[in-house]
Parts: structure tokens; sequence; C-alpha cells
């Protein structure tokens, strides 16, 4: 038994990079991600800290672990967001967020146990190429009837039907979530308004896969190859992202993979540059004080905080209060890392929390440009019973633009009958 | 005399070597890493000077600690700079001749070795005022609390129970060319030295590894900045 533990812990050990095994080392125990750190603020155990975690890497790597580090660093590695909170207040810098999905790559092939609801959707993206289990066929399905309900100026093709110059990418959750479908429409929308010859893949469209990484799935870098000789085989050259969770994985998870003559951006820097160059005009006033919620992948992970409020500072009438953490402070909402999956009640907490600062602030309403942090924040105002209403930051502008479809109006006509199986009808 | 001091010098032996031990294994083991990182970049993104000055002024400034807490920057900063000057000063009981350099630094060490004890107490304080559970981890306090009894010590040895210098130096001198001398009258330098030797296998390998994290953090950022930014 002892052997075994010793040779897990080896297995782990040699799971991690020459540059992860310095940073183990490089921790100076100085306590700042214990203070910034959003799930410590709710379960107060050290393992769930940054420290802690490198405490117990730290004994794995020198072979000398106990049983409480193996179950210390498995406890603390799932019972997170990776949302790098403590990678930007670290005083070393070290990368966390790439050091614990690597660490849980190392578990898994280690063959310590992951949680169950993170297997099965690691599961689900493999055998379906979403992490809905649908279809791949009914994936651009938004887009059709969106046009037949009248919310869109033109059909949107598929790049099969019309190479266009910009690909635009929805995401699974656009896709196939019908409560956020309207973020999807509403895109493509935006981009219709200010003239962009755009094409979506429709049921080519893969997931990302990003989540394999997120959770330590060894199927990473074999599914990003595959979807990346599939974007060059279409010669796709810019590709526009909708989901702050895509638009990480693309541009930043896939480098190495994914070559430079393929342009990864976010819908808001986009949606910027065109109402820089006045294709884009917000006319309409929206008159509401707003507070603006960084996501993780778009913000410390992508280094994107500007754009996203200046495309909200062109709306006349709107105004932003920033929260007491904004920008790299952002506080998580706990729908990244997989933790909703192995931790929901912890995630609830992490947004009812976010949600309370975000009133704190005297705010009408919060905004953000992630669906995913959309989702996490709306349980949240249920948790904390908030009335405080959550947006996406495509409805802002849509207000301003073309205020006759908005996020609900789409959303109530977009929605299929339950099928058989529980799963909305095709 | 000259037996104790055989044995403290043999102590000394054993904390160096385990020390120097514990370091081995690690540098092997960072050797020896077989690990597979998910994707490799692409892009051999070479260090630009201005990436390598700026990681240089991190290492050297705590810049991310500054932008964060001031006050403990303040503290941890003085800390490292006092620490490194009173090592550096500390260097003319190892090497004979003193280098001119080393006797130029006697009294920059000299302040340091008052700011020292200074920093640790700083920096115990703004932890115990922190009020947040566990904020300083067992091992951190071991260390702070080392830190401060051994500078403490050291300090005390300057204005209240001075030594024989020349006494302690060719200890140090017969303990570095294996010809132990006779052990120094002083009991207040024999706890100094002991307290160090005790702490030696302690230290934190962060001295060694947070720089080359550090260094290495600023060009992976500008490696991500060009995959944005620069296609």
């Amino acid at each position: 038994m002892a052997a075994d533990k010793v040779s897990q812990a080896d297995k782990i050990a040699s799971g991690l990079t020459r540059r992860q095994l310095i940073e183990i080392e490089a921790c100076s125990r100085c306590g700042e991600c214990l203070a910034w750190c959003p799930v410590y603020q709710h379960d107060k155990k050290e393992e769930n800290t940054a420290r802690g975690k490198l405490g117990c890497l730290r004994k794995m790597a020198a072979e000398q672990p106990g049983a409480a580090d193996q179950a210390g660093l498995l406890d603390g590695l799932y019972a997170c967001s990776a949302c790098g909170q403590c990678h930007v207040v670290c005083p070393i810098r070290i990368n966390t967020p790439e050091l614990w999905e690597q660490a849980r790559l190392a578990l898994v092939s280690a063959g310590l146990p992951q949680p169950e609801p993170q297997r099965q959707q690691l599961a689900q993206i493999r055998q379906y190429n979403n992490s809905y289990g649908r279809r791949q066929e009914e994936r651009g399905l938004w887009a059709e009837r969106a046009w037949q309900a009248g919310f869109l100026l033109r059909p949107v093709l598929t790049w099969n039907e019309q190479p266009s110059e910009v690909l635009y990418f929805a995401g699974c959750t656009a896709s196939f979530d019908q409560t956020m479908q309207p973020v999807a429409v509403q895109s493509a929308r935006l981009l219709q308004e200010a003239g962009v010859r755009f094409s979506i893949l429709g049921a080519d469209e893969p997931c990302c896969a990003s989540k394999l990484r997120r959770m330590g799935d060894s199927a990473f870098p074999a599914e990003a190859a595959m979807r990346t000789e599939m974007l060059v085989r279409k010669k796709v050259r810019t590709i526009v992202v909708s989901c702050a969770g895509c638009f990480k994985g693309l541009h930043a998870d896939y480098r190495g993979i994914l070559p430079g003559s393929i342009e990864v951006l976010h819908l808001t820097g986009f949606l910027n540059k065109l109402i820089q160059e006045g294709r884009l005009k917000p006319k309409h006033e929206v008159p509401l004080a707003v507070t603006y919620h960084d996501p993780c992948h778009l913000g410390r992970h992508s280094g994107i905080y500007e754009e996203p409020r200046r495309v909200l500072g062109s709306i006349p009438g709107l105004r932003i209060i920033e929260m007491k953490r904004s920008g790299p402070f952002s506080a998580c909402c706990g729908m990244g890392g997989g933790l909703k999956l192995a931790r929901p009640e912890l995630q609830k907490k992490m947004s009812a929390a976010r949600i309370r600062e975000a009133e704190a602030t005297g705010a009408e309403a919060v905004v953000t440009p992630c669906q995913t942090c959309l989702m996490g924040l709306a349980a949240g105002a249920v948790a904390a019973s908030s009335s405080l209403p959550v947006f996406h930051l495509n409805e802002m502008l849509i207000r301003s633009v073309c205020p006759d479809i908005n996020f609900d109006r789409i959303a109530a006509k977009l929605k299929l009958p339950d099928g058989p199986d529980g799963k909305p009808a095709a | 005399m000259r037996q104790m001091g055989t044995l403290l010098a043999c102590a000394a032996y054993a904390f160096y070597a385990a020390f120097i031990g514990r370091l081995f294994l690690h540098v092997l083991l960072w050797i020896r890493a077989s690990g597979q990182a998910f994707a490799s970049p692409a892009y051999a993104v070479r260090v630009r000077p201005g990436t390598a000055a700026v990681a240089v002024l991190d290492l050297l400034m705590f810049r991310r600690l500054f932008s964060q807490n001031k006050l403990l920057w303040i503290g941890s900063w003085t800390f490292h700079l006092s620490f490194l000057l009173v090592v550096l000063s500390h260097l003319r009981y190892f090497l004979n001749p003193v280098p001119a350099c080393v006797t130029r630094l006697q009294p920059f060490g000299l302040a340091a070795g008052y700011l020292l004890p200074l920093s640790l107490i700083l920096l115990l304080c703004l932890r115990a005022a922190a009020g947040k559970s566990r904020y300083v981890s067992v091992y951190n306090y071991f260390l702070l609390s080392a830190g401060l009894v051994i500078s403490l010590s050291g300090l005390s040895l300057r204005i209240f129970f001075r030594p024989d210098l020349a006494e302690i130096k060719a200890f140090i001198l017969g303990m570095l060319t294996f010809m132990p001398d006779a052990l120094p009258q002083s009991l207040v330098f024999v706890a100094h030295f002991g307290l160090v030797l005790l702490l030696l296998p302690f230290l934190p390998l962060h001295m060694i590894a947070a720089p080359l994290v550090t260094l290495d953090a600023r060009r992976r950022e500008d490696e991500l900045r060009t995959v944005m930014h620069e296609k």
C-alpha cells in the first residue's frame, strides 16, 4: 500500500514539467494567495489555496507524501475554478492555472479518482464533440431559426456554403443551451449591423476542447490538433469568438498548435474596433448604471480588460460603476475549471458573493461578456435572493443599436418544447 | 576548547552537507523532469532586452508585491535587501585577506544589521494583524521567528557582548580549511552560529527557484501577447 502511494506520488511528480517542478519550490509561503482566493473565502481549508496545493505537490515531488497530502491535493485541485487570481497576486508570478491543469492531468494519469460529473462531461465532449451531449447537426440551428423568427438582417451562411473573411465561432453553450442562444443570435445581428461578412461552421463547428485541458484530459493536444487541421483545411483566417472560455482555448491553449496565420479575436475586441471605425453605431440611449464583471478567461487569462469597457462606454446614457474587485482582481463567479461540476454548492456561494459585491456599488445591473459567467451570476442572484439583473454585454449594445431583438424576446421565441429524453426537441 | 571547536565544526559540516544535499536532490529532480506540457509553444519567442530588463526589475524591486500590498512590500523588500547585505558583510569572517569591496560594504552591512530584525518584526506584525485564519503557515512563522532570533543575537554581539573577532575568524577559517580551531569564548557567538546552522536545512529553496520563475514569467507573458496581438 505504501509502495503504491510512493509510486503514485512519483507518477504525479513525473507528470509535471521542469518549469513546474521549479515553480512548486518557488513559493515563498507569503500567503497573498490565501488573502485573495475566492474559493478559500467560502471553504477555509489550506489545500484550497495555491500555497496549500503547492505544499502538497512539493511533498509529492519529494516522494515523501502522506495520505493527507494526497487527499488534500485532490480536494484542493478539484475545488478550484482555475480563475488565476493566485497567479495575479503571487509576488513570484507562479503560473498557477497551468500548474493546476497539468497537476490534474498528472493525477488522472496516476490513476487517482476524478469527480464523476467532470469525468462524464469529458467523455461527452469526446463522444459528441460538444459538452451538451447533443447531435452536432443541431449546432447551427440557432442561426436558421433566428432568421426565420426575423431576428437577423440576412440569413447566416455556413462556411461550406460561403467562406467569408470572418468565421463567427459561437461555442457549445450559445449553440445548444436554449437560454443562452440569444448570445449567438445577438452576436450575429451585431456583426450584420456593422456590415461584416461572416459565416459559421454550423454542424462542423467543433467544441473548442478547452474543457479537456481545464480538467486535465490527456486527449487535449490530439483533439486540438484535429480541430486545427479542419480550420486550416477550410482556409479560415480570422475567428471571432463570443465565448470567453472558447477564446482562451483557441488563442492561448492552442498556441503551438494553431498556425500564426489564423487570427483569434474575442467578440468584444472586434465590436470595439467596429465602433471605433464607425461601422457599428450605438445610437439609442440606454439609461442604466451598470457594473462590469470581468470573466477570468477574458481578463486575467487573456489580459482583455479595456475593450469591453470601451464598448459599454460607447453606449449613450450607460454609466459604469466599478466593483471593489475589478480588472485583474475581479472575483471569480466559480463557473470555470470544472468547479461547478465538482463542487456546485461552492460555485453558488462564490457567485452569490459576487452579486452582493455588485449590489454594494449601487448599480442597477451587472454586465458581463461571457455567457458562462452570465449563467453563474444569475444562479448567484437567486442564491443571494437578489433582484439585481444580470445582462450579457451584447444585450446592452443591442438595446442601443437595434432594440427590437432583446435577449428575453429571442429566448422566448427560440425555446423548443422538451423532447421525450428531457432535452429540447430539435 | 579545541575539542568543542572540532565538535561545532563537525556539526557545521553535517548541516552544510544536509543543505547542499537537499539542493542537489532538487536540482537532480529538475534535470530529470519528464512531464510533457499540454502543448508546446511554436513561437520560439526570444527574450527581448526590454522584457529581460522588466523581469530583472520585477525581481529586484518585488514589483508585483508593491502593486498590491505596500506595507508587506516594505517589510519583504527591506528584509531581503538587509539579509543580502548582512550575508555579504559577513564574508569578512570567511575570507583572508578581506577583499576591498567587502571592507567597503561594512557600513552598509552594519545598517542592514539594524534593519533586518526591524523588517522581520514588521513582517510578523503584518501577518498577525491580517486577521485571516492560518494566514501565516507554521513554516513561514518558524522562518520569520528563527530569522528574528538570529538577527537579534547577531546585533547583540555588535552592541552588548562584543566577542574577540580574531578568535572568531580563526575558528571560521579553521573550519573552512578542515583544521578546526578552538571554540570562541563568547557563548552568544556560539548560540548565534548554532542557530544559523539549525536554520540551514530549513532554508526555503525559493531563494533559488523564485528568481528563475520570476524571470521566466515575463518571457511567458510576452509570448502570450505575441500570440494574441502580433500574428
